[in-house]
């Protein structure tokens, strides 16, 4: 048995009682034997071909513990939105906007969890433990996170901003959130997942992600994760949506040593859309793999993705998009791009945009390209007097733009732009030259 | 013809790609105050001749290229923008996500600070830009465009000229700014040609058309051919390429 996990099944021993009673105590345990019995993925594993965990495996990670909060603004600066923040894997209060909590449908998961020990096993039917073994492993763990239930036709006045940050002054703990949402009939909302971490923090986070739209309801939902380089970070996102929803998934994997994300979307009526819209950035050692499926399993939905990874260094990022089109799903719409641009030889990317069509009347295409910059505007950078090094940054920077210009919450737009201008490192003058 | 009065030297310069030769023992002198055009069949190696200038990397090349005194060959493509070339391209490279204005901001920032002056602020730089834009008719909304992304051929043209007059460069190498240009256009970007036009400038026309040069007197008209200049004169062998083409120069050179 791995030290990973052998540090898991101690930290299970050892974590605080169930909120919610024995029914909760009884879905934790059912859901760590499940764990146990799949395991770390290993090189066999088909959905793990390119990403291995070794490094992590010979890892110890403890139980989030209580500490001395060392600042207060972390995060996204001067964002507009409800805050719910933790630190080091627990709940602040101090940090947090309780008093919105009631009024838009909003609890912890752990009072949620009292008022309804059903909620367990979650808002979807539970995926396969033997492919999804930390979902599982989230289950095992349930205690901090947030849900959020919205009524039909309620709109929430203000973006939901979720934060998890990691301090440096923390302990290598792992931390499991949970997040769920249900969105009525109708409604419209915002939700901002952030994976935060401060510089050589190297813990392990396992977040889970369930969505559920009833019929025209709409969700804009930020994946931001910035992890630092050192930390290990696995996301897994469940969605459903029924007829008329309308689902935008913004996920930006730009931190992590080692970041994992298993995205899956159920379209499961007429008129149902999402858009994917995905950026990775990775530069030193990092390894990022975002794995994404699309059940196309009613007539007349549409889905479009289009991921988009910038490599440097000696880093590797996997891309697996896959979109199925069911034999019922006619008139489904499905396009899923893939666009790679790689900045140095050592750096390397898997990518594997997959349709698997069993309707006839449809419309499709996927596609993936893996490019360096464009040298005939490079050229034309330099002659206009922009020295090399600025004119790479500001062309890689231009590839990402399409994806960050669709983030459509400015103060977030500007905050990934930044991210984005601080890790190329050439960016800093010529920010003013882009088109945001 | 003052020795110091040579902007730009070109001397047996030769040059290839893949061991295909283009240019052969090219040799050129261009003055201060001086514009030149430069004629000849298609692929006869102009716009080599002017990227090879700009610092185009990826040729073979042999010779000498002296600008302002310095060794051309051994300066970057942004070292000799700095120093007030500048080419206008024959393609000009769309490039989207990166600002049309803001580029032109920091070109000419970029000059500035070499030469030791003090960059413009937005402010300033906003009030040079609305003359120069005024001066080649071009709509405000451009400002905010990415550069030359989604541009029609003639509205690239113009922008390769709103640079040039903008960054007023010492030496400027325009290679086809005329073509596909209506003549209203063309009068247009003539004028903004002409008002570059200074005993301390030298502008090199690349073009195919002698109606340009009807609205630009040039000094001197050189015919490229197989990569070398087969024929050099004034303002009237652009008339006689005109009435004749260039079989004649090819036929004389067989005589010959
Ligand atoms: N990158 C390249 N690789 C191979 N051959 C090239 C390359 N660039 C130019 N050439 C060749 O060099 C020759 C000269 O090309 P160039 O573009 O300089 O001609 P030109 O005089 O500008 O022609 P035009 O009037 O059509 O613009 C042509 O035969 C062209 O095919
Ligand atoms: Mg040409």
């Amino acid at each position: 048995m791995s030290a990973m996990i052998q540090s898991l099944q101690d930290n299970f021993s050892r974590q605080p009682v169930a909120p919610g009673g024995d029914y909760v105590h009884q879905v934790r345990e059912k859901a760590m034997k499940e764990f146990l019995n799949t395991g770390l993925p290993g090189p066999r594993d088909e959905y793990w071909k390119y990403t291995r965990l070794r490094i992590f495996a010979k890892r110890t990670f403890g139980l989030p513990q209580e500490n001395a909060i060392t600042g207060s603004d972390f995060g996204i600066k001067n964002l507009d939105a409800i805050r719910i923040v933790f630190v080091d894997g627990l709940y602040s209060p101090a940090l947090s906007d309780e008093s919105a909590f009631a009024e838009n449908g909003i609890r912890l998961l752990a009072d949620a969890l009292r008022d309804d020990s059903g909620l367990a096993g979650g808002l979807l039917p539970q995926p396969d433990p033997a492919i999804h073994q930390f979902a599982a492993l989230n289950r095992a763990f349930q205690d901090q996170g947030v849900v959020l239930e919205l009524a039909a036709e309620r709109e929430l006045p203000r973006p939901l901003y979720l934060l998890f940050h990691s301090q440096k002054t923390g302990q290598d703990t792992a931390s499991h959130p949970r997040i769920l949402i249900r969105s009525g009939a109708g409604s419209k909302a915002s939700v901002i997942e952030h994976y935060n971490g401060e510089e050589k923090t190297a813990g392990f986070c396992n977040a889970l992600t369930e969505i559920d739209l009833a019929s025209g309801a709409q969700l804009t939902h930020y994946r931001i994760q910035t992890e630092s380089d050192t930390a290990f970070h696995v996301g897994s996102l469940f969605a459903r949506q029924a007829e008329d929803s309308r689902l935008v998934s913004h996920n930006l994997s730009l931190g992590g040593r080692l970041a994992r994300t298993n995205m899956q979307f159920e379209l499961m009526g007429r008129g149902a859309e999402l858009v994917l819209n995905g950026l990775y950035l990775v530069s030193g050692k990092q390894h990022i793999d975002n794995h994404t499926l699309v059940n196309h399993r009613k007539p007349g939905a549409s889905s479009f993705q289009d991921y988009r990874g910038i490599l440097n260094d000696k880093a590797r990022a996997v891309f697996c998009g896959k979109a199925v089109v069911h034999p019922d799903a006619q008139q489904t719409v499905a396009t899923q791009s893939n666009r790679n641009l790689l900045l140095s030889h050592g750096a390397e990317i898997d990518t594997q945009p997959v349709l698997e069509i069993y309707a006839d009347d449809v419309q499709c295409s996927h596609g993936a390209t893996v490019g360096q910059l464009d040298t005939n505007a490079l050229f034309y950078l330099k002659t206009r007097g922009v020295p090399e090094d600025e004119a790479r940054s500001l062309l890689t920077f231009a590839f990402a733009e399409d994806v960050v210009l669709r983030l459509e919450n400015q103060t977030l737009r500007n905050a990934i732009t930044e991210h984005l201008i601080g890790r190329l490192p050439e960016m800093k003058n010529t920010d003013e030259l882009v088109t945001t | 013809m003052s020795k110091n009065n040579i902007l730009l030297s070109i001397n047996k310069l030769s040059v290839s790609i893949d061991d295909k030769p283009i240019l052969r023992d090219l040799s050129l002198q261009v003055a201060a105050g001086e514009v030149h055009a430069i004629m000849g069949p298609n692929g006869s190696g102009k716009s080599t001749l002017a990227q090879v200038l700009a610092g185009r990397e990826g040729y073979e090349v042999s010779g000498e290229v002296s600008y302002l005194g310095e060794d051309l060959l051994d300066l970057s493509p942004e070292e000799r923008a700095w120093r007030g070339l500048f080419l206008a391209f024959q393609y000009p490279v769309e490039i989207p996500g990166v600002n049309n204005v803001y580029l032109l901001k920091a070109a000419l920032n970029a000059q500035r600070k070499y030469r030791g002056e003090a960059p413009l602020d937005a402010f300033e730089f906003l009030t040079v830009i609305q003359e120069k834009m005024k001066l080649m008719q071009i709509d405000e909304s451009f400002l905010n465009r990415s550069v030359n992304a989604g541009f029609s051929g003639c509205e690239k043209k113009r922008n390769e000229i709103l640079q040039m007059v903008v960054l007023e460069p010492r030496l400027a190498v325009l290679d086809e700014t005329d073509s596909g240009l209506d003549i209203d256009a063309m009068k247009i970007v003539a004028n903004g040609v002409n008002t570059m036009r200074d005993p301390e400038r030298a502008i090199v026309l690349v073009t195919h058309y002698q109606r340009l040069l009807d609205y630009i007197k040039p000094d001197k008209v050189h015919v490229l051919a197989d990569g070398q200049i087969v024929r050099s004169g004034g303002p009237e062998l652009a008339l006689k390429l005109e009435e004749k083409g260039y079989d004649w120069l090819r036929q004389e050179a067989v005589s010959a």
